[in-house]
């Protein structure tokens, strides 16, 4: 039976539709009495608003309103919250609603952004990036901070890893380091990225307790060569030496 | 008929579904809020409500306050001679509660639906059940705080219902609810939150900001002196809701010490808190699949919404403006009262059905082989977060390598992919036949039902042979023997009659004041030793007019201070 057979309805229906019959069958198929065919009731009834809603995005046109103006620097209007009104027990809400502003991808160039916050967490310290990442207004949009995870991801994929600290403080502003069928398709990408800076290895701009301060200990000195460097010098000696020589005999 | 209960951190309410909808039933001192605190007596009799609040000043170590924050935990609290554990503790608050509305109703109270954060996890919510056998009631059902005030809230709204995120901030928890009404369906889409962030965090970030700004700590001080700060910090919170500038001034330490608070430097004081409401409220968004304008409304309840800082971070948020409940310490309350109306099948909800969600994701322990090498570790999910419950899902697994005897399938709850981030809820092992591994499918079954209880259910393939897991047992859930053995202890203890209550929580107040205030202390003493020699007459005509001399005094001691 497809999902639109088990809510009696044909495959043209709209949302409203597949709302209607969902309430109609869940009257017949309580979550609390009958559990197994709840399950399949509602899986049925996801299946089916999926598919009205991909048909229909195709049309969808939005309509966006600005509040910038409204919500200014610090995005925040004057509320009108009025003074609690006690003498009432049932409940009364004010203030007034606002239709949402969406992204306007002619103000927030995505590209430019992700730039400079890579640049801010390659030249900075943990606390830096933790706080810039808080403090950008542009971040506290919900819609917005959905949108760039993935075109975050692309970009970390592009571009030199960072160290772990730093990605892994990205990843969790970002509830990139979390399980979620949302987040599946990223995953893979996600464990890819923390496997290379964890390769990568500690920041070196950090700097590190040294137990035992004895020069030289830790490898070789900077100048120190391999044998086969030492090897090929003495080859690039001796053939200078040979065109000098020819020269000189010409 | 069921009762409908709010157990909250600061404070809880109890009513009933009536013929002209929810009720919400005074206690005896005519409040529909009854602070949740406990205190202990001289006697080692039991105080419940603001007399006990009271006593937090005067009677710091026979008190205490917020345990709804050790629900799950063994943690234990000794007052007198009592030892209690946080279930008991709620359940004497639940006793007092149901006392009140058996006194409203007139009869015998024995079913309740009692709200609970919607992020409570499973030993949280057992322990809530503990809590209400221990007071004597079935817990019918358990309501998820924001689901209860969406109900409260979307009922009001007759007109073909909408969506709505319910932010919901209360004294010790925060949860973010997205829901959709429609059709008499209310269809939880989302919830996240987090367990340990509420009106008493914020609290708590004041009073360590006075302390640092004085040069003081915390323990420096007496826990009379402590209890007092609290109370001045707690008050100028609320005033700090209302108006732009407070100021307080109280002597500590031997030194007079005086504050100046304006709205900003609060906000500054909280930044670290308010961050933390952040990502709830976006988790909640991203898994119910819905941008911020397809939502009609967002509103504001528990008490903490009521800090300006609240509305400001959902419009900066949502880029819109949210709506507060009028009276957000009576939206959760309201609405446990509609659950139990439902849950009694009454005529007018009968066409109304609640679906619901599971807030964490669980899952199983797996190990990854990539490049040769095998990564242990690695969380597998079976039901992801805000999976509408009832709801059973089955995942297929193989053993590590060939010929293996047995496998142990080990059981976690949360999100993120390495399970050692998560919390291990059990484990079952199930016995395979010698075969290649490939050969050696298990099939995991997990059932998670509508009162948020795991079933796991491991199935191998190739012999058919089945195992179940009781979870194992946790340390915050008592067994049913230790449940009746605590259920008679509690009934042992001694309560005092409601009628009294007014009585003892005036003598409270004066022995509150006599702590906070020097100047008054003889006055006080003498009236108090007057107070308590009327009460022992036992002529009630003449302790209510000793009553409401006392109250006047007490009124006008508190006003001049």
């Amino acid at each position: 039976m497809t999902p639109f057979a088990r809510l009696g309805l044909s495959h043209d229906a709209d949302e409203s539709q597949v709302k209607r019959a969902y309430a109609r069958e869940l009257r017949k198929t309580r979550p609390d009495e009958d559990p197994v065919a709840f399950q399949r009731l509602h899986e049925a009834y996801a299946q089916c608003l999926e598919w009205v809603r991909r048909s229909r995005a195709g049309a969808a046109t939005a309509v966006f309103e600005d509040l910038d103006e409204l919500l200014g620097d610090d995005a925040l209007p004057s509320l009108r919250v009025r003074a609690d009104d006690a003498a009432t027990a049932t409940p009364v809400f004010d203030g007034a609603t606002v239709t949402g502003r969406a992204f306007d991808s002619a103000v927030f160039d995505s590209g430019a952004f992700l730039g400079q916050l890579l640049r801010i967490a390659r030249e900075n310290t943990s606390q830096e990036l933790q706080r810039w990442l808080r403090e950008h207004p542009d971040l506290y949009s919900v819609e917005r901070k959905q949108a760039l995870a993935p075109l975050l991801i692309a970009r970390l994929q592009d571009e030199p890893s960072l160290y772990i600290a730093q990605l892994d403080i990205v990843l969790a502003f970002f509830d990139l380091d979390t399980v979620h069928p949302r987040t599946a398709s990223l995953q893979p990408a996600v464990a890819d990225l923390r496997a290379y800076s964890q390769a990568r290895g500690a920041d070196f701009r950090g700097l590190q307790f040294d137990p035992d301060p004895r020069p030289g200990k830790r490898g070789r000195h900077p100048l120190a060569l391999s044998p086969s460097m030492w090897f090929f010098l003495l080859m690039l000696l001796a053939a200078i030496a040979r065109v000098i020589k020819a020269a000189n005999s010409a | 008929m069921i009762v409908g209960i709010d157990l909250g951190t600061t404070h809880s309410l109890i009513g009933v579904y009536g013929p002209d909808g929810p009720r919400l039933i005074a206690n005896a001192l005519g409040s529909l809020l009854t602070p949740s605190v406990v205190s202990v007596g001289d006697h080692n009799e039991v105080i419940v409500g603001r007399a006990a609040r009271e006593r937090l000043v005067s009677h710091p170590q026979r008190s205490v306050a917020a345990f709804k924050r050790w629900m799950g935990t063994d943690r234990v609290t000794a007052l007198g001679k009592h030892r209690f554990r946080p279930e008991e503790l709620s359940a004497l608050i639940l006793k007092s509660l149901i006392a009140d509305a058996e006194a409203d109703l007139g009869h015998r109270v024995e079913e309740a639906v009692i709200s609970v954060p919607a992020y409570f996890s499973d030993s949280q919510r057992k322990a809530t059940r503990i809590a209400g056998e221990l007071a004597g009631i079935k817990v019918e059902r358990l309501i998820n705080e924001p689901t209860a005030a969406a109900l409260a809230y979307g009922l009001q709204q007759r007109d073909g219902g909408g969506r709505y995120l319910v932010f919901d901030l209360g004294g010790g928890t925060f949860d973010v609810s997205i829901l959709e009404l429609f059709d008499g369906i209310m269809e939880v889409h989302a919830s996240a939150g987090d367990n340990f962030l509420g009106g008493e965090d914020f609290s708590q970030a004041l009073l360590d900001a006075f302390l640092s700004e004085h040069g003081l700590a915390a323990s420096q001080l007496a826990l009379t002196e402590l209890a007092i700060l609290e109370r001045r910090i707690e008050a100028l919170k609320h005033e700090l809701a209302r108006g732009s500038e407070v100021a307080f001034e109280l002597s500590l330490a031997g030194q007079p010490r005086a504050w100046r608070v304006d709205e900003a430097a609060f906000a500054r004081i909280c930044e670290p808190l308010v961050q933390r409401l952040r990502a709830p409220l976006e988790r909640a968004m991203r898994d119910a699949k819905l941008s911020p304008s397809q939502l009609d409304e967002i509103v504001l309840v528990g008490g903490a919404s009521r800090m300006p800082l609240s509305a400001r971070l959902v419009s900066r948020m949502f880029g819109r403006l949210p709506l507060r409940h009028v009276n957000p310490d009576e939206a959760i309350g309201l609405g446990a009262c509609v659950a139990a109306g439902m849950k009694a099948r009454d005529e007018s909800l009968e066409e109304i059905i609640l679906t619901d969600v599971c807030p964490h994701t669980l899952g199983v322990s797996t190990s990854r082989e990539t490049h040769g090498r095998y990564t242990s570790g690695i969380f597998s999910p079976i039901i992801h977060r805000n999976s509408t419950v009832p709801v059973s899902r089955v995942e297929r697994y193989f053993p590590t390598y060939d010929e293996q005897r047995a496998v142990e399938i080990e059981i976690y709850q949360g999100e993120s992919p390495r399970v050692e981030h998560n919390v291990r809820l059990g484990m079952v092992s199930i016995e395979l036949p010698p075969k290649r591994r490939d050969e050696n499918p298990i099939d995991v079954r997990f059932t998670y039902d509508i009162n948020g209880l795991l079933q796991v259910e491991a199935v191998a393939l190739s012999t058919g042979l089945k195992r179940e897991v009781v979870l194992e047992k946790n340390p915050g859930v008592l067994s049913q023997d230790e449940i009746r053995e605590r259920l008679a202890a509690l009934a042992a203890i001694k309560v005092h009659p409601r009628e009294q209550q007014e009585n003892i929580a005036l003598i409270a107040r004066a022995e509150r004041l006599y702590e906070e205030l020097l100047w008054a202390r003889e006055q006080l003493q003498d009236a108090l030793v007057q107070f308590r020699g009327a009460l022992d007459m036992q002529d009630p005509e003449l302790i209510a007019h000793h009553r409401a001399e006392f109250a006047r005094y007490l009124d006008a001691v508190e006003a001049q201070s």
